[in-house]
C-alpha cells in the first residue's frame, strides 16, 4: 500500500475519530515524563550552536519474560545463559561507555516464569505491590517501555492494576474510582490499542523524554543541550485473537502505519527532535494490513522514524550471520543493523542480550538529525566469547528474593498424593495407570466448560483420548515414572510431557473408529503361525498411541489383521458405535490441528480451544481429587487385544525389572522373556500371551 | 484472512468484470469521489483507498461495534458496490443474533453473484463449517464458493479446498488434489496449510514420501510460529525421525519454542 493511500485512510479516520484526537493530544502532551534519570534541568537551549555533535545509545531489552533471574523454576536450577540479572551488568557497562544513553524495553515483559504466574495466578500481588520484574526494571532506571501482547496474557484488570493504570474499558469501574496502583516508574507506550468504550488509545501513545545530553560544540568543546526523544509503542493487532477471551469487545486495534502516520507529525509538533519507534513485531515486507502481526518493516518506512526497538520474534538482529528468513528481506542490512536505512535492534529474548542503538546526532541550529553513517547498531550477548557469562548484578536477585523463594516454594509444594506407582512401561500392552488421570482431568475439563458455554455440545458424550508419550524410544529411563506418596508440579511434567493445550473436537462413530485405527498403527501385524518370535510394537511412535480409558468406550484391537482394519467390537455403553452417533473428545492442540496426521483431524473439528494446558489442567483434577488412587485413577481400560493363540511368542521391549508394575496393573498375561533385550538400550524383553 | 481484502484491492476476476451493472455503480461512486481525476493509475489508487476505507469501516464494525461504520458500509451495500456488500456480509455473519447472520449471508450471496472473492471465500467457508445462520454445514455449497475463490487465488480458499479433499467431505477423498490446493495455500502463506504438507510428504499421502520436504513444510510453518509443526520438529529431534539426527539440545529448543507459541499462535484464514 502506498503512503498516498494510507494517508487517505488515516484523514478519513481522523474525521471519524474527531472527537478523540483532543483527547489524545492531551493526553500525549501530559506525559512527557519530568524526572528522568538523565536529568533535565538545565535550560541550555537557546546556546547550542549550530555544528553542535552528540550521540545518544538506545538501549533495549526485550521479551523479558519475567526472566528475572538466572533460573529455570521447572528443573528449579539455575541457568545463567538467561536472565535480566545478567543483562543488568550489561546495562552498566553501557552507561559507562556511553555519555548519553535511553534505558527501554520492548514489552512481553510480565508472563512467561513460574514467577510470573505465581505473582498474577497464585498469590496475586496487591495493590500496594509492585511486580518483581518492574520492580527491577525502576531499580535499573529505564526511561521508557512499549507493551507486548503477552502483557495482555492475564487479562485487562490485571494489566490495569500492574502497569500503574486505570483503564477506561468495559469490565473495569469508571476511572475515577479506581485506586492507582504501584507500577512502573517509567512512562509505557501503546499507540495502535484501543477501548471500545471510549475510542481512545488504553495508554498513552507516546511519551516524549527530555534529556540534556553532553555534546561537543563546533568549537570542539563539551556543551550540554536538551534532547527531546519521542518514543511510541505498537503491539501485534492478533491480540484480539491471542487474548480473545480477556478483550473481545473491549480492546480494538489500529494499523501500525496508519497509526505512526497519525502521531508522529503530532509528536514532533510537540518538540520532538528525535522519533524512536517501540515496535512489539518482526519484519515481514509482504503486502501491508492494518492486521499484520509483523509490521516493523513497514514502520520503518513512514516518514519521521529515527530508530526502532523491534521485539517479539525472539531473535537476535543485528546478526551477520543469521540466516532468518526475516532478517534477509530487501532493504534489511543484517551486518548493520538497518530496516531500510532505519537503525534497528533486537535483543533476543529471555535477558539473552541487550540492544544498543548508538545514534550519532548532529543539530544545524535547528533541529537535531540522526548522521546514518555515524550510527552503530549492536545485540551484546550475555555470554563472552569463552563461552562464559558475564556476572549478575547482585542487587536484582536481593531486590526480588522473597518472591524469587516464595515461587521455589510454590513449584515444590505436593498438589496431591498418589497410592500407587503410576508408569507406562506396560502403558502399549494395557495397563492405563499413567494415562487414564490424565483423560479424567482432560474429560472433566471439557465437560465443565460446555457446560456452561456450549450446552447443546455438552449433551454429547464427553471422553478424552491420550498416548503413552514417554514408552521407552529413547531406552529404560523413557517412561513415565511416578513414585506412590506426594505429587508435586513437577511430577505433572513426568505424567504429561508436551507442553500442549486442551482441544476438544466434535467426531462421528466413524471418525472414532478411523482414529483408533491409526492409534493400532503402534503394532506390528501379527502372524499366528509363524513358529518364530515377532515383535508386537512398530515404528509408529508411542506419543501417537493415543486410547480410551473409559468403562463407556470398549474395544479390542485385533494385531493380526492389516493396519486399518484392526479395531474390533467398538462400543459405547454397551450399543456398536456407529456414524450416527457423535462424540466430544477431549484432546491436545497437537492431535486436533493435524498432527500425527489421523483421517479427519484436519483442524476443523474443534468446538473448544482452550487456551489452559493439559498439564495445568492435570494438575488442577489432581489438587481437587487429592488423593490418587489405582481404583479410581488407575483402571479403567477401553482396550483389550483380540485373543488370539500364538505359535511363536510375541514379544516386546519394557524396562528393566518392571514386571511387577505389570502385576500390579492387573496384566496375567505378561512374562520377562530376557532379561537383556540386546540393544543396548537398558531394557528387558517381554513375552505377552495373546489368548489369554 | 482480512490481509487479502486490504492485499488484493479488486482482485483480477473482478477487474474483467468492470461492465457489471452493480460494479459500474460502485465506479461511479468512486469516479465521483476522484473529483474528476482521469487516468488508469489514477483510478486504481482511488479503488485501493475506497477498499481500504471499507476496510477500516469493516474492523471498527467487527471490533469495537461501531454502529456508525455499520451505517456507512450498509448505505455502500445498499447503492450497490460489490465489495462493500462483501464487507458488510461478512460483519454481520460473525455477529451471534440469527436475524444479523441471516442478513449478511444475503449480502455475501449479492456479492458473491458479482464475482466477489472475497465473499466466496467467507460463504465457502462458513458452508463447510456450519457456520451459515441455519448452523449445519452444507458441502455442494462449500465446494462451489471455495473452488470459485481458490481458482481467483486465495489462499485462504486454496486452504479449505485441500481440506475438503483431503477429507473426502461431499466428495470422495482426493489425496493428490488436496496436496495441490495446500500447496497453493502453503506458498500463500497459510502456516496450517505447511503444516499439512508436511504431514502429507511424511507419510506419503497424495505425494511420494519425502521426509527431507516435509521438514522443509515443517520448519516454514514453525518459522510462522505454528506450535504443532514445533512439536513435531521437536518430537523428530528427540527421536531422530524425519532423516534428522537425534539431538537434544534442539528438542529442548523446539519444545520450548512450541509452549511460547501456543499464546499466540499463526491464525487460520
Amino acid at each position: 500500500m502506498s503512503h498516498r493511500i494510507s494517508r487517505l485512510q488515516s484523514a478519513t479516520l481522523a474525521a471519524l475519530l474527531a472527537g478523540t484526537v483532543a483527547i489524545v493530544a492531551a493526553c500525549g502532551s501530559d506525559d512527557s515524563p519530568t524526572n528522568n534519570n538523565g536529568g533535565n534541568g538545565g535550560t541550555p537551549a537557546a546556546t547550542v550552536p549550530a555544528g553542535t555533535k552528540a550521540t545518544l545509545a538506545l538501549l533495549e531489552t526485550t521479551d523479558l519474560h519475567t526472566n528475572v533471574r538466572s533460573y529455570d523454576y521447572f528443573k528449579l536450577a539455575d541457568d545463567p545463559s538467561l536472565g535480566f540479572e545478567r543483562v543488568a551488568t550489561l546495562i552498566k557497562a553501557a552507561r559507562q561507555e556511553f555519555p548519553n544513553s535511553l534505558l527501554l524495553d520492548n514489552g512481553d515483559t510480565i508472563q512467561g516464569t513460574a514467577l510470573s504466574d505465581y505473582q498474577a495466578l497464585v498469590k496475586p500481588v496487591a495493590c500496594s505491590e509492585t511486580l518483581a520484574m518492574y520492580k527491577v526494571m525502576n531499580a535499573a532506571g529505564y526511561d521508557g517501555g512499549g507493551i507486548g501482547n503477552h502483557e495482555f496474557n492475564y487479562g485487562l484488570p490485571y494489566l490495569s492494576q500492574v502497569t500503574g493504570s486505570r483503564f477506561n474499558v468495559d469490565g473495569l469501574p469508571e476511572p475515577g474510582t479506581q485506586t492507582v496502583c504501584a507500577g512502573p516508574k517509567f512512562p509505557q507506550v501503546l499507540a495502535n490499542v484501543y477501548s471500545v468504550k471510549t475510542r481512545a488509545p488504553l495508554f498513552q501513545p507516546y511519551a516524549i523524554l527530555t534529556k540534556t545530553v553532553t555534546a561537543t560544540g563546533p568549537d570542539g568543546k563539551p556543551v550540554t543541550a536538551p534532547l527531546k526523544v519521542g518514543i511510541i509503542g505498537f503491539a501485534p493487532p492478533a491480540i484480539l485473537s491471542w487474548d480473545k477471551r480477556w478483550l473481545d469487545g473491549k480492546v480494538y486495534t489500529e494499523g501500525a502505519v496508519e497509526t505512526a502516520q497519525k502521531y508522529i507529525p503530532e509528536m514532533r509538533a510537540k518538540g520532538a527532535d528525535l522519533i524512536v519507534v517501540i515496535s512489539h513485531g518482526g519484519l515481514d515486507n509482504s503486502t501491508y494490513s492494518p492486521d499484520m502481526e509483523n509490521g516493523s518493516y513497514h514502520l520503518s518506512k513512514v516518514a519521521g522514524v529515527d530508530a526502532m526497538l523491534i521485539g517479539h520474534s525472539h531473535q537476535i538482529f543485528p546478526d551477520a550471520t543469521s540466516t532468518v528468513p526475516q532478517f534477509n528481506l530487501p532493504g534489511v542490512d543484517k551486518v548493520k543493523g538497518t530496516v531500510n536505512g532505519v537503525p534497528t535492534v533486537m535483543a533476543n529474548y529471555w535477558g539473552k542480550h541487550l540492544g544498543v542503538i548508538n545514534l550519532a546526532l548532529a543539530y544545524d541550529g535547528s533541529k537535531w538529525s540522526v548522521d546514518r553513517a555515524g550510527t552503530t547498531v549492536q545485540a551484546r550477548s550475555i555470554q563472552n566469547a569463552d563461552k562464559t557469562y558475564v556476572a549478575a548484578d547482585a542487587s536484582v536477585a536481593a531486590a526480588i528474593d522473597t518472591e524469587h523463594q516464595a515461587t521455589i516454594q510454590y513449584v515444590k509444594t505436593p498438589i496431591g498424593a498418589t497410592n500407587y506407582r503410576m508408569s507406562s512401561y506396560f502403558a502399549d500392552v494395557g495397563d492405563p495407570g499413567a494415562i487414564q488421570i490424565v483423560n479424567m482431568a482432560q474429560a472433566q475439563y471439557v465437560k465443565d466448560y460446555l457446560t456452561a458455554n456450549q450446552p447443546a455440545l455438552a449433551s454429547l458424550p464427553v471422553l478424552s483420548v491420550s498416548a503413552p508419550f514417554k514408552s521407552g524410544f529413547g531406552g529404560g529411563s523413557d517412561y513415565t515414572d511416578v513414585s506412590a506418596g506426594n505429587l508435586a508440579i513437577n511430577n505433572a511434567a513426568d505424567l504429561y510431557l508436551y507442553p500442549n493445550t486442551v482441544y476438544a473436537v466434535k467426531v462421528n462413530g466413524d471418525e472414532v473408529k478411523a482414529w483408533l485405527e491409526t492409534a493400532a498403527k503402534r503394532f506390528n501385524q501379527i502372524n499366528p503361525v509363524l513358529a518364530t518370535d515377532q515383535q508386537l510394537i512398530s515404528s509408529f511412535p508411542g506419543y501417537n498411541f493415543d486410547m480410551f480409558t473409559s468403562v463407556d468406550m470398549q474395544y479390542e484391537i485385533d494385531v493380526t489383521q492389516p493396519v486399518g482394519s484392526r479395531i474390533k467390537n467398538l462400543t459405547y455403553q454397551g450399543a456398536p458405535v456407529t456414524a450416527a452417533m457423535s462424540f466430544i473428545v477431549a484432546t491436545n492442540n497437537y492431535r486436533a490441528s493435524g498432527g500425527g496426521n489421523f483421517p479427519g483431524l484436519d483442524g476443523t473439528k474443534t468446538v473448544y480451544a482452550s487456551p489452559d494446558a493439559n498439564r495445568d489442567v492435570l494438575i488442577a483434577y489432581i489438587k481437587n481429587a487429592a488423593n490418587v488412587t489405582r481404583a479410581a485413577h488407575g483402571n479403567a481400560r477401553s482396550w483389550r487385544f483380540t485373543p488370539v493363540t500364538t505359535a511363536g511368542k510375541v514379544v516386546f521391549s519394557s524396562g528393566v525389572g518392571m514386571l511387577q508394575q505389570a502385576v500390579d496393573a492387573g496384566l496375567t498375561n505378561i512374562t520377562l522373556d530376557k532379561a537383556d533385550d540386546g540393544a543396548n538400550k537398558n531394557l528387558s524383553q517381554y513375552k505377552i500371551d495373546l489368548s489369554l | 484472512m482480512t490481509a487479502a481484502t486490504v492485499a488484493a484491492p479488486f482482485p483480477p476476476s473482478v477487474r474483467r468484470r468492470r461492465a457489471h451493472p452493480l460494479f459500474a455503480a460502485a465506479l461511479v461512486a468512486v469516479t465521483v469521489a476522484a473529483a474528476g481525476v482521469a487516468g488508469a493509475a489514477a483510478w486504481r489508487h482511488h479503488a485501493e483507498a475506497r477498499q481500504a476505507e471499507l476496510a477500516q469501516w469493516q474492523r471498527m464494525a467487527s471490533m469495537a461495534a461501531d454502529a456508525d461504520a455499520l451505517s456507512r458500509l450498509a448505505r455502500a451495500a445498499d447503492a450497490g458496490e460489490t465489495a462493500a456488500r462483501a464487507a458488510l456480509g461478512e460483519t454481520l455473519l460473525a455477529r451471534p443474533d440469527a436475524l444479523s447472520r441471516a442478513d449478511g449471508e444475503r449480502w455475501l450471496r449479492l456479492a458473491a453473484d458479482s464475482g466477489s472473492v472475497r465473499a466466496h471465500f467467507v460463504l465457502g467457508k462458513a458452508s463447510m463449517l456450519g457456520q451459515l445462520s441455519v448452523r449445519q454445514p452444507d458441502l455442494p455449497r462449500a465446494w462451489t464458493h471455495l473452488e470459485a475463490a481458490a481458482r481467483a487465488g486465495d489462499a485462504g480458499a486454496a486452504y479449505y479446498l485441500g481440506l475438503l479433499c483431503r477429507g473426502g467431505y461431499g466428495r470422495a477423498p482426493d489425496a493428490p488434489a488436496a496436496v495441490r490446493w495446500l500447496t497453493v495455500a502453503a506458498e500463500g502463506g497459510v502456516a496450517q496449510a505447511m503444516f499439512l504438507l508436511a504431514n502429507a510428504y511424511r507419510d506419503g499421502e497424495g505425494v511420494p514420501r519425502d521426509d527431507a520436504r516435509a521438514t522443509d513444510w515443517y520448519e516454514a510453518a514453525a518459522e510462522r510460529e505454528h506450535p504443532a509443526a514445533l512439536q513435531a520438529l521437536a518430537m523428530a529431534y528427540l527421536n531422530g525421525e524425519l532423516g534428522l539426527a537425534r539431538d537434544d539440545k534442539a528438542y529442548r529448543q523446539h519444545m520450548a519454542e512450541a509452549a511460547h507459541a501456543l499464546r499466540h499462535p499463526a491464525l487460520t484464514p
